[in-house]
């Protein structure tokens, strides 16, 4: 009798699945964007920035050790384009990486689940090979399937401890990979002006 | 667990109980949001239904069991929320399921007429399901928090004992389990018939 009354609520639970009516209609509503930042960095300073040509594919098929890969350039190109437009319109600076930006900004790509944290051996090739740390900080993670996600990372070459470098600002778009090229860029480009409207850049 | 063990025990006394007249009622409910609910969903509650067993231990007052699920819904539209350094925007909707689960006592008030109003209160526990959506992603909590439900209505006899029956609750639906408190009313109608 107790054992049965334990799984009573269980086997209940598993007999009520929740009614969900009038969910989103349009691929757009499934868009999420989500950001997170260390509080103790200044964001308002005029800062210089440096921002590598592509956008990194991270693929659960390719380890970090291989040579780097990116997306098509038609959606890495659009999200490179919309960062540096909306970092020049808070008075930011873009410069060569050899000439010692104050920040890096790294854009890369999934498009299975999504995580905030994958191997910082992906970026070697342009990085030295050292970890990363969030100064105050940690930021979420969210998970999905049939999913893409664009991670863009604002990191502090100058702030490096003990082999790891800083990650000042996590900004992530998420949505369904789902409808036309353009469709898809516009989504992009929507959601990337949304995060950079969202603390501590509003 | 508690709380299960005096679900079960009352409903083992009712099935002990010698047989009298018994009433079944099933019916159609509308819900309104009240209280903290208003704050997750304002939108009237469309779908809902019910069912009662009430078994009359003495004229006019019985004693009985009542389930139910009423499903809340609403839009919300595009919402942006921050939570110390962490924002998170996108499209919102919420949902609340709500699945009484109550022991009850009603007093009829003119048990041999074709009218026969009736007073009532329950007591028992709410299995809820309440799901915040942000994009693709769920924020579902779930919970068996108390509930205590007065009521009022009226069946009207149209048949040999068979009538309509229309009733208006409030759910008082306790905080608890990581749930807010998620109280509605209820304007239900339906079939009544007795035995």
């Amino acid at each position: 009798m107790g054992d049965w009354l334990k799984m009573a609520p269980a086997a209940l639970a598993f007999l009520l699945p929740g009614c969900y009516p009038d969910e989103p209609e349009f691929v757009e509503e499934y868009d999420v964007v989500y950001t997170n930042y260390a509080p103790e960095f200044n964001f308002d300073n005029a800062y210089t920035y440096a921002l590598p040509d592509g956008v990194l594919l991270i693929d659960d098929d390719r380890g970090p050790n291989g040579p780097p890969e990116f997306i098509d350039d038609q959606f890495g190109d659009a999200i490179l384009d919309n960062i540096r437009q909306n970092l020049n319109a808070e008075g930011w600076t873009e410069v060569d990486e050899a000439d010692g930006p104050d920040l890096i900004v790294l854009a890369s790509a999934f498009d299975t689940e999504f995580l905030y944290f994958y191997d910082p051996g992906y970026w070697c090739w342009y990085y030295p090979c050292w970890g990363w740390w969030y100064p105050g900080y940690l930021p979420g993670y969210v998970t999905g399937y049939r999913t893409g996600t664009v991670l863009i990372q604002v990191t502090d070459p100058n702030g490096v401890l003990n082999e790891e470098v800083p990650v000042v600002w996590t900004g992530a778009i998420n949505g369904l990979l789902q409808g036309s090229d353009a469709n898809i860029i516009g989504r992009i480009d929507r959601n990337l002006d949304q995060a950079f409207t969202q603390p501590p850049f509003d | 667990m508690r709380r299960f063990l005096i679900t079960a025990s009352l409903l083992a006394l009712f099935t002990t109980l010698s047989f009298g007249q018994t009433k079944f009622a099933l019916t159609y409910s509308v819900g309104f949001p009240s209280g903290e609910t208003s704050d997750y969903l304002e939108s009237t509650s469309w779908r809902g239904v019910n069912i009662d067993y009430q078994y009359f231990i003495r004229e006019g007052f019985a004693l009985g069991f009542s389930a139910g699920w009423q499903v809340f819904n609403d839009d919300l539209g595009f919402v942006t929320e921050t939570t110390g350094t962490e924002t998170l925007s996108g499209f919102r909707y919420n949902y609340l399921n709500s699945f009484p689960i109550l022991v009850t006592g009603s007093f009829y008030l003119n048990p041999s007429g074709d009218l026969n109003p009736y007073a009532g209160l329950g007591i028992g526990l709410v299995y809820s399901i309440f799901d915040q959506d942000t994009g693709l992603f769920r924020d579902e909590r779930t919970g068996w928090p108390f509930s205590l439900r007065p009521e009022i209505g009226l069946d009207y006899e149209v048949g040999y004992n068979v009538g309509i029956r229309a009733s208006f609750r409030y759910n008082y639906v306790a905080s608890g389990d990581e749930l807010p408190s998620l109280p509605y009313y209820a304007f239900n109608i339906g079939l009544v018939w007795s035995n």
